[in-house]
């Protein structure tokens, strides 16, 4: 889990001009501060598995971890991001959940599948016994086109009673 | 093929995790925007701006000298996209007949400016009348857009003598039904990736058919089939939006990528794909059905009108299972059926989920719900007695032999859901205020394989290589597209030769490496290609001695071969000798086998403000053998939402040509607050010639959704209803202009 240093990141001693951290590594990025979140992690880092399904705040396939919080890396400018904390799914310690949603089959096409693990992630992070309702209010920003969620949710609950165990 | 004996098997009918998860879970998967080359270009396409209209110029802004702009006179071929016909082309020349159509090219290694000079690009345009839906189609009193009549392809068959039939039955139902577009709204936008490779081209890209792009874009780009190589990234959805348009898009970026001499990727925005890739046809149909006194059905009379839109694409075949599936699941002795698909200036239209089954099942599924409720029946009973069963003969003459699911089916969902009583129950409301509830019910085929002839052309061919060293290599064209394709042939290929999964593999799809299995459509993979597999794999133990049955393959090839030896076998699909079709007449055996589903949809209506909340939704399908139940339970989920939001939410509507939903802001799709609890039904009546007794399942979760969410809103309101999407505004203009109630 990516907690501890997230509000406090003067420890690392971060240097001034825009720097941000991406799944625990500083980063003086190349990309002009008005790059999308999104861009800049696909194309300057690699980072892949963040995913553009709509590119304006529908689809949740972008979404990723900013200081813990979720949001749709479409819709934030790399400028915002300075001194601040951006988890990807390639940084995410979530195996409980991700082989919740293998064990399920709430995996088809795969192309929501990182945005919907992130979604899960922050959810069960604030509310490790999520009801149906819940589950379905937190994931409500993630269109999944394949699945019809009904595995989705089962996923979730599943994660959730794993966590409760652990 | 197999008698396969339930407790015998290891793999098939398992639920095994798919093969693909691991990566996709960790966001390791490589969607073919996430490919990247040295050198790599962006590209850009100039569309056209009017519905219907001459080009007399297109003018180029000065390009900066790493940019390449392209028009249709820089294609080296013939410019046109070859699919059944040559009506597509690559690039529009003398006119555009579709706001969105491909005019100019652009690529360059800067996005933002690829932006800026496309719209410094200046088009000249000739306005010309346009035609701008079905019912303008066939007026015809403006200049045809396709042949002389503007109709994509007809079908028309009588049988028996509906005439005098309708005559003398004493009850006759009519009605006119329609249907919207609908979006596949995959999640993944279309993309491809092109590079020049060997003397050719090699095209990497989201995709469901390799060797379809390959033989579309050949005549454009003047070259041999073999030079340009296609390969398939991994697809983020399809559902049949990745059937034809593809060879468009990889036709344009094959041609830039050979102006250039450098990669080139073009990756649509979400916008760009709603705008100008295919959507579902959008439907008319003039339906009539009578009934004796007994309650059977004597004759049907339908007439079926399919909105191509410009270009010809799958239009035909599409039309060809509208017609097919225009009769439903009844025995018929008395048929007048027309069906036509008409051009229209508007976006082609093409395959999606269902591929023009929906609509024909929309219309006489309603018929059904519309004729129980008058002749006093409940629609269940009223179907019972007029379902098909196994030894009768469809609409077209065929006999049904084995596998008849649909009694079964439809008891299931019926006894499942308690539907009787409950729609008995909801006919008693009559709460003005408040919620009232409503069940409905509809039952359906979808045929597995091409329709008529359609898999004696394409010729299926499949191979499988066996090393000791590595296990079973299948090579087939077959795509993963999320349906689960890769886990279920595996499971074939590792129960026939009893070997683990992990020794199995599955080569490419790169049209260099793997044989023409056919496409990735029609529900065609499982049953079609599975059967090859299976063949392919008892052949492979002939070559070393093995009887079919016999268990330790591994062992004895360990044996009899070196560790680098390998072995191999091909097959091709021969439809079965006993399987006829006679397109010209419409008579015969229209698919060598169907699956058969029931669905119940429940609801809950909003008496003040119509709006709709699905409570539970039932499915049963008989699909021969799962052979992964947990795929297709998820099959029948993702089908029966996507129908769901067919039937009640997605709206897209064509004003002047211009769609007026182009973004996924304004063109909803469900999400998962728009879920009911759907418990799917698994039902096996086993195949004699698919893998294990598999039929298809891709397609026929969708295909019955929407008369049963119609049928449910009609229950709780005690009127009719023609048209979807069935939105809560259409249900209150239906009830504030149609005064008479029937409730
Ligand atoms: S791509 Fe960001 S929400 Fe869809
Ligand atoms: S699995 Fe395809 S969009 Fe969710």
């Amino acid at each position: 889990m990516h907690q501890e240093t997230i509000n406090n990141p003067k420890k690392s001693s971060e240097p001034i001009g825009l720097r941000l951290k991406v799944n625990g590594q500083w980063y003086s990025p190349r990309s002009a501060p008005t790059t999308r979140l999104l861009d800049f992690l696909r194309r300057e880092l690699g980072l892949t598995g963040t995913k553009e399904g709509c590119g304006e705040g529908e689809c949740g396939a972008c979404l990723v971890l900013l200081n813990g919080e979720i949001v749709n890396s479409c819709l934030v400018l790399l400028g915002q991001c300075a001194g601040q904390e951006v988890t990807t799914i390639e940084g995410l310690d979530a195996q409980v959940i991700q082989q919740a949603f293998v064990d399920v089959g709430a995996i088809q096409c795969g192309f929501c599948t990182p945005g919907l693990i992130i979604a899960t992630y922050a959810l069960l992070q604030r509310n490790p016994r999520p009801n149906r309702e819940e589950i379905q209010q937190a994931l409500a920003g993630n269109l999944c086109r394949c699945t019809g969620y009904q595995k989705v949710i089962k996923a979730v609950q599943v994660a959730a009673d794993q966590h409760g165990r652990g | 093929m197999q008698k396969a004996n339930k407790t015998s098997l290891q793999y098939v009918g398992k639920p095994i995790a798919r093969v693909d998860a691991l990566d996709k879970i960790c966001g390791r998967a490589r969607y073919v925007d996430d490919l990247t080359m040295p050198g790599m270009l962006y590209g850009y396409t100039i569309r056209s701006t009017r519905q219907r209209a001459k080009i007399i110029s297109i003018q180029f802004p000065a390009l900066p000298a790493d940019v390449v702009g392209v028009t249709a006179k820089d294609i080296p071929g013939k410019n046109y996209v070859a699919l059944f016909n040559t009506d597509q082309p690559l690039l529009a020349e003398q006119v555009v007949n579709y706001i969105g159509e491909p005019i100019a090219l652009l690529a360059g290694p800067d996005m933002e400016i690829l932006k800026e000079l496309a719209n410094q690009v200046q088009i000249e345009y000739q306005e010309i009348p346009s035609i701008d839906n079905l019912e303008e189609s066939l007026v015809g009193n403006k200049p045809p857009i396709f042949g002389q009549d503007n109709v994509f392809k007809s079908y028309a068959y009588i049988k028996g003598n509906p005439a005098q039939a309708f005559a003398t039955s004493p009850t006759v139902i009519s009605g006119t039904y329609r249907t919207g577009y609908q979006e596949h709204a995959y999640l993944e936008t279309q993309g491809m990736l092109a590079f020049p490779y060997q003397s050719g081209v090699k095209i990497i890209g989201s995709m469901q058919c390799p060797f379809y792009i390959q033989k579309g874009i050949a005549p454009p780009l003047n070259l041999p089939p073999e030079m340009i190589v296609v390969e398939q990234a991994v697809t983020g959805g399809a559902f049949g939006g990745k059937e034809d348009f593809p060879s468009l898009l990889a036709g344009h970026v094959a041609l830039l990528a050979l102006k250039t001499g450098k990669p080139v990727k073009m990756i649509y925005d979400r916008h760009e794909d709603i705008l100008c890739t295919t959507k579902r046809h959008p439907s008319r149909t003039i339906h009539r059905i009578a009934f004796d006194q007994q309650k059977r059905l004597t004759a049907l009379a339908v007439d079926i009108v399919l909105d191509g839109g410009a270009h010809s694409t799958l239009s035909q075949v599409v039309l060809a299972r509208s017609a097919l599936s225009a009769p439903g699941v009844y025995r018929w002795a008395n048929i007048n059926l027309q069906a036509r698909a008409v051009a229209t200036n508007q976006v082609p239209t093409g395959a999606f989920r269902g591929f023009g089954a929906p609509q024909a099942f929309f219309a006489i599924e309603q018929q059904m719900n519309h004729a129980a409720y008058r002749l006093g029946i409940d629609p269940y009973q009223l179907r019972k007695i007029n379902l098909l069963r196994e030894g009768d003969a469809t609409a077209t003459g065929q006999v049904l032999k084995e596998s008849v699911g649909v009694e079964k089916a439809l008891d299931a969902v019926v006894n499942k859901t308690d539907f009787v009583q409950k729609y008995w129950n909801y006919r008693q409301q009559n709460s003005q205020t408040g919620k009232r509830k409503g069940i409905g019910l509809a039952a359906f085929f979808h045929g597995c394989g091409f329709t008529g002839k359609g898999e004696e052309l394409i010729k299926a061919t499949a191979t499988v290589d066996y090393l000791p060293s590595v296990g079973l290599v299948i090579r087939i064209a077959n795509v993963e597209m999320g349906q689960g394709m890769a886990t279920v042939l595996r499971q074939v290929g590792a129960e026939a030769l009893c070997i683990p999964l992990e020794r199995t593999h599955i080569l490419g799809p790169n049209t260099a490496e793997v044989p023409n299995s056919g496409p990735t459509v029609a529900s065609r993979t499982t049953m079609i290609v599975g059967g090859l597999i299976y063949q392919c794999c008892l052949d492979l133990k002939q070559q070393i001695g093995m009887a079919a049955e016999a268990a330790n393959f591994a062992g004895v090839a360990a044996q009899k071969l070196n560790p680098d030896e390998h072995i191999s076998a091909t097959r091709h699909y021969r439809v079965p000798p006993d399987v006829v079709w006679d397109e010209e007449r419409f008579v015969g055996d229209a698919y060598p086998v169907y699956s058969w589903g029931a669905v119940v949809v429940e609801v809950e209506v909003e008496l003040l403000t119509y709006e709709v909340t699905v409570t539970k939704l039932t499915a049963a399908h008989e699909i021969g053998k799962a052979i992964n139940p947990i795929l297709v339970e998820g099959q029948i989920e993702g089908g029966s939402l996507q129908g769901l939001g067919y039937a009640s939410l997605e709206n897209l509507v064509s004003h002047q040509g211009q769609l007026q939903q182009v973004t996924l802001t304004d063109y909803l799709i469900p999400t998962i607050l728009d879920t009911p609890e759907i418990e799917p039904i698994i039902l096996e009546e086993p195949y004699s010639l698919g893998p294990y007794g598999a039929k298809g399942v891709g397609e026929i979760p969708f295909v019955g959704i929407a008369p049963a969410y119609v049928g449910a809103v009609e229950n709780a309101l005690g009127t009719e209803f023609f048209e979807i999407p069935l939105t809560p505004e259409k249900i209150y203009r239906q009830l504030h202009t149609h005064t008479e109630d029937r409730s």
